[in-house]
């Protein structure tokens, strides 16, 4: 269990000598076992921010930091963070079950691990195709063994880059579905970078917007799961977002 | 229906060097019939000599290959990690590219006499390029996202290595292999052709100072087959290795 404290966070690039902003001045507080939907066109700054979050890049400037919920005692503190990708990265020597155990490879007990794997592969709907090699399976089912990857791995935190930008819109909304029966079932929290504004309001119980390497708004959604995106609060929220993103490329 | 396409050709050309020689276009003291080269084919079978040629010459040419890959693959596995060496070692690998093994011949019979190290000399020069090259090939070009992987779970440089470099490296090496296997077959029929006392080479080479084009001919023809059932059975398997890189199938929908 664990939270994401982001303050003040630049972070430049340099391409041929020529210093790019991609993030200024960040400030999110992501609490413990939420799940928050980062949204935002495509250059905004998303991708780097979950970089930074999980290590793969350092920021520039500023403080990120991982929080536990008050009534955890000390002893047991962890903030493991892992990432989704945008693509699903598996490896393709490996099958689904194994790339699925592949974060586990130095866990002793292998009665445990198989254990977990399969509680995924059941979870996920990937039990027939567990001895199939990534080559040999569809877009979706590769995502999904990508996520059941990033589960098996356990970590406290879950940031997902847009991991449904590939897919088809059937088996797209299937997933949203899924991560959301995950994200109850098992509490963890989740950041999830999408450009897609219905699936940010679908998913999120905060939308954060982002546009040129800022935050423009914070936007909370508070409706319940699972959630109907024909109804009035759903499209109320979304129209705000929308107009927020609109009013910010008029200025 | 496939074998019967690849033996279409050896049998158009079987049919015409044999009505070429029942009509007399061919000269018999150039080409041999068919009949001829069969004949010899099972005289030298039947008296066990072409079986000892082939054994002497396809002992020398896996000594020599498992003598190359036991340094040339660890070299190529040190480089990969150390990238600095590269700078040292490219430019001396792209002058030594260029030279044939059958032109260091001479210089090896002078270092080494006419006996079995000067054809090892030659295999492992054969053999070590693709090799050596393939290894590291397949090492630098690792997909960094799968690497990024590998840093999202936690891993130390030697878990990247072992469970991701490695692995995706698995069929180029094995491509190396292949390709050294096969070069270092040639290599030694050509160092056997200049200096040997036994081997296909050297088989080869006695037939001609006898005047016998009809052993000859039965010499390039074992050549053939024994690089084709090498190749042929390395490929088996390694291909078992490798299972992931056999044709896609595609499993239903998602």
């Amino acid at each position: 269990m664990a939270g994401v404290k982001i303050q003040k966070v630049d972070k430049n690039f340099y391409i041929n000598g020529q210093g790019i902003n991609a993030l200024s001045d960040i400030n999110i507080t992501i609490e413990d076992r939420s799940f928050v939907a980062l949204v935002g066109k495509s250059g905004s700054g998303k991708t780097t921010l979950l970089k930074l979050i999980c290590g793969l890049e350092k920021s520039t400037r500023g403080e990120i930091s991982f929080f536990q919920p008050p009534e955890k005692s000390m002893n047991c503190q962890s903030n493991k963070v892992s990432i989704v990708f945008q693509e699903p990265r598996l490896m393709p020597w490996l099958t689904v079950e194994q790339n699925m155990a592949f974060p586990l490879i130095k866990e002793k007990n292998r009665d445990l691990v198989s254990q977990t794997v399969n509680h995924y592969l059941d979870l996920l709907v990937l039990k027939e195709f567990k001895n199939a090699y990534p080559s040999q399976i569809s877009g979706g089912m590769a995502q999904r063994t990508a996520l059941g990857r990033t589960l098996c791995y356990d970590p406290d935190v879950i940031l997902m880059d847009e991991p449904l930008g590939a897919l088809d819109a059937f088996t797209r909304k299937k997933l949203q579905v899924d991560l959301i029966n995950i994200f109850q079932l098992k509490k963890k929290t989740i950041v999830f970078v999408t450009h897609d504004v219905d699936e940010a309001v679908f998913l999120g119980q905060k939308v954060v917007i982002f546009e040129a390497g800022k935050i423009i708004e914070h936007v909370p959604v508070n409706i319940d799961y699972p959630r109907d995106p024909l109804s009035r609060d759903f499209l109320q929220v979304k129209k705000k977002i929308l107009s927020l993103i609109e009013a910010e490329n008029f200025h | 229906m496939k074998v019967l396409k690849c033996l279409t050709i050896p049998f158009v050309i079987l049919a015409l060097w044999f009505i070429g020689s029942t009509v007399g276009i061919i000269n018999q003291y150039i080409i041999p019939p068919p009949s001829r080269v069969l004949h010899t084919a099972i005289t030298l079978l039947s008296s066990g000599l072409l079986l000892e040629h082939i054994a002497t010459s396809l002992f020398r040419v896996f000594a020599g290959f498992f003598a190359t890959v036991l340094f040339a693959f660890p070299l190529a596995v040190l480089v990969g990690i150390k990238r600095k060496l590269q700078d040292f070692i490219e430019p001396v690998l792209d002058f030594l590219g260029h030279i044939p093994p059958i032109a260091c011949i001479p210089m090896f019979i002078l270092w080494f006499g006419i006996g079995e190290a000067s054809k090892l000399a030659v295999i492992i020069l054969a053999t070590f390029f693709p090799v050596f090259l393939n290894t590291l090939n397949g090492i630098l070009s690792c997909d960094k996202q799968l690497l990024e992987v590998g840093d999202v779970f936690g891993f130390k440089d030697r878990d990247k290595f072992l469970r991701i470099i490695m692995p995706s490296a698995l069929p180029s090496i094995i491509v190396g292999l292949r390709l050294g296997l096969g070069y270092s077959w040639r290599a030694l029929v050509g160092a056997e052709l200049i200096a040997a006392s036994s081997g296909i080479g050297y088989m080869i080479i006695e037939a001609e100072q006898l005047s016998r084009p009809d052993i000859i001919i039965v010499g390039i023809i074992t050549i053939g087959l024994c690089g084709y059932l090498i190749d042929y059975c390395f490929f088996r398997l390694t291909s078992c290795i490798i299972p992931w890189t056999r044709k896609r199938s595609v499993y239903g929908r998602s």
